[in-house]
């Protein structure tokens, strides 16, 4: 045989022999040319087998996560210092950025625990589960110190923040519900096994690795372009690990706190806050505070609430189930049946190259149509919750839209607050901290004359 | 007065569920999911007898260049001098010329050993995992190229792009401390 390779001029009929002897070795499953034995003292090549990379960095970034978010922490809470913060974040981008290339991220680990969530084969890495866990747990204890200086997105867009406009409360909070949405639809994505729709569309992972494609760097160009006038867009409007925060640190026992000591309603601190997370206190000269509701028109409200929620929440969970096999064409295996299906149909000329591999296993399409058939069921099921949980969304967002609390000093939201600290170099009253040029005993004395 | 105290105090409670529930809900499911860290750790690798060659390996990485390479079981090896691993279907001629050449980045080497066996290695760093070397071994020759993912360079991501997008399902879950695909010669 091996005799019969070395005429060089056979090399045609050599093919068809070859071609031959594939179909029927093929059959048999044996070995066409059986291994030389050398003549000269040839020895075989040691088979590579290339160990896996050292968990070394895994534990590397496990440390340096758990430093940052203790700086943080110390920060937020004693050293009150924006200039620190700002090196925290610079800090942030260089090494979880532009060092490590933004993986892993928290954001994206969101995904990889609702993925082995849904299927019991997955491991989750222990560095993942740390990221996740990590700030979140923060987040119950001293709010969003993460997104304040730790993560590497929020840090950019912070960083080439130069005018930030106000956006009115109704488009802040209308935007706002944006990131509940896109968690779940990746958290729906990611369990389905169809894609992880937040990696796929991060619009910032681009910058770090200088390499995306043409359409993710249209939007990464759009979102840097828009964080220098709107303060941190992809956190307020779409970060879902942003909206888990924003839940989470709602609970927190202690957070930004604006003035260490008495507030005497200056209202800089709001002029300073970019992402419109201060609230104003309600108590002016000219508005006493409004006296409480009776609990009977509390009740009533109750009940008013409850009805909206039960509402949109049955709309969102039938308009859900309706938009599953829309969704379901993101899986593969629905691609590829569609493509299958649109080949047997419509007669094709040449096979798509996913339908040519799967038709190559020697598998027949009807397999794949009931496996898609059951891909898009689980999808609608999914879909429900995920129609259920925007019904959530939206009724709780018009909600908390009606409630307006009393209060006595500028407070910062306890969701909406990134922990960037700019309020604190704003506050007149704290000494330490404060960098600009407020008489603070001339202010109350006219407050004072005004009434 | 006494109504805005107890007012606070409801607030306060309510306040204290809810970091509760969040504490707990956030413990429940990094705990389930750390206990599955006992199981040990795994990662992907490529079932070579599933592999139909399609190439999507050297497009779908998350990786620049991606992770999976061609390997070569030497002991399967039959050292042919025409290998349909190295060369086109019909080449003009049997040497190291690159119109000759299947691999598209020149990964494959071939050396003279002895009359009438040529031996074939192939470069990591060059191997784009494109699989052309391995339909050819596979179609024609003994199938002792075949693609496997190098764990130097694989990431490891907990949903592999190129496993999604594998039309064999190919790709399997494997231990990691024995991570290639054991094929008996």
């Amino acid at each position: 045989m091996i005799k019969i390779l070395t005429k060089k001029n056979t090399i045609g009929i050599l093919f068809a022999g070859l071609f031959l002897l594939a179909c029927v070795a093929g059959a048999l499953a044996l070995e066409r040319f059986p291994p030389p034995d050398f003549d000269t003292d040839h020895t075989l090549p040691v088979q590579i087998r290339p160990a896996a990379r050292g968990e070394h960095w895994a534990w590397i970034d496990m440390g340096v996560l758990l430093v940052s978010l203790l700086a943080g922490t110390v920060i937020v809470l004693k050293t009150r210092s924006r200039r620190a913060m700002v090196w925290l974040s610079l800090f942030a981008v260089g090494y979880f950025g532009f060092f490590r290339k933004g993986c892993v991220c928290p954001i994206g680990a969101i995904q990889n625990v609702a993925d082995a969530l849904a299927h019991s084969s997955l491991v989750v890495p222990l560095v993942v589960l740390f990221f996740f866990g990590a700030p979140l747990l923060l987040a119950v204890f001293f709010g969003r110190i993460f997104c304040g200086g730790v993560c590497p997105l929020g840090a950019l867009q912070d960083l080439v923040l130069l005018k930030p406009l106000r956006v009115p409360r109704w488009l802040d909070t209308a935007l706002g519900m944006f990131r509940h949405v896109y968690l779940g639809l990746a958290v729906l994505f990611a369990a389905m096994g169809a894609s992880y729709l937040i990696c796929v569309y991060d619009p910032f992972v681009g910058f770090f690795r200088m390499n995306a494609r043409f359409h993710i760097w249209v939007l990464s160009g759009l979102f840097l372009l828009l964080s220098m006038v709107v303060g941190r867009p992809y956190c307020r409007y779409l970060c879902p690990y942003g909206a888990l925060l924003c839940i989470f640190s709602r609970f927190s026992a202690r957070r930004v706190t604006i003035t260490p000591d008495r507030c005497i309603n200056c209202g800089l601190c709001r002029e300073a806050c970019p992402y419109g997370a201060i609230h104003p206190s309600t108590i002016t000269p000219d508005a006493p505070p409004k006296a409480p509701a009776d609990s009977l028109v509390r009740l009533r409200r109750l009940i008013l609430g409850a009805g909206l929620v039960a509402v949109l929440g049955y709309v969102g969970w039938e308009t859900g189930a309706a938009a599953g096999p829309w969704f379901s064409r993101d899986h593969f295996t629905i691609r590829v049946a569609e493509k299958l299906v649109a080949e047997e149909t419509q007669g094709f000329e040449e096979r798509s190259f996913e339908t040519q591999a799967y038709l190559d296993q020697g598998l027949e399409p009807e397999t794949i149509y009931q496996e898609a058939l059951l891909v898009k069921e689980a999808f609608t099921r999914g879909s429900r919750w995920f129609g259920l949980w925007v019904g959530l969304v939206l009724s709780m967002t018009m909600l908390s839209l009606l409630q307006d609390r009393p209060r006595q000093e500028y407070e910062a939201d306890k969701g909406a607050c990134l922990a960037c600290g700019r309020c604190y170099a704003s506050c007149p009253i704290d000494e330490r901290n404060f960098q600009g040029d407020f008489d603070v005993e001339a202010f109350e004395a006219e407050r004072e004359k005004a009434g | 007065m006494t109504l805005k105290k107890k007012s606070m105090g409801r607030r306060d409670f309510l306040n204290n569920c809810g970091r509760g529930g969040a504490f707990l809900l956030l413990g429940g499911t990094v705990g389930a999911l750390g206990a599955r860290l006992v199981r040990g750790g795994e990662v992907w690798q490529i079932d070579p007898n599933k592999c139909t060659k399609c190439g999507q390996c050297a497009t779908h990485c998350v990786l620049d260049m991606s992770a999976v390479k061609c390997m070569h079981l030497y002991k399967m090896c039959g050292y042919c001098e025409l290998c349909t691993g190295y060369f086109e279907l019909d080449p003009v001629s049997l040497d190291e010329g690159a119109e000759n050449q299947v691999c598209p980045t020149a990964a494959i080497s071939r050396k003279y050993i002895e009359d009438p066996y040529f031996e074939y290695k192939i470069d990591t760093d060059l191997c784009i995992g494109c699989a052309r070397c391995v339909k050819g071994c596979v179609d024609y020759g003994n199938g002792s190229l075949y693609m496997q993912v190098n764990h130097e360079l694989c990431k490891n991501c907990n949903e592999c792009a190129i496993a999604i997008a594998c039309p064999a399902d190919a790709f399997i879950r494997l231990p990691a401390n024995n991570p290639y695909f054991d094929r008996l010669v």
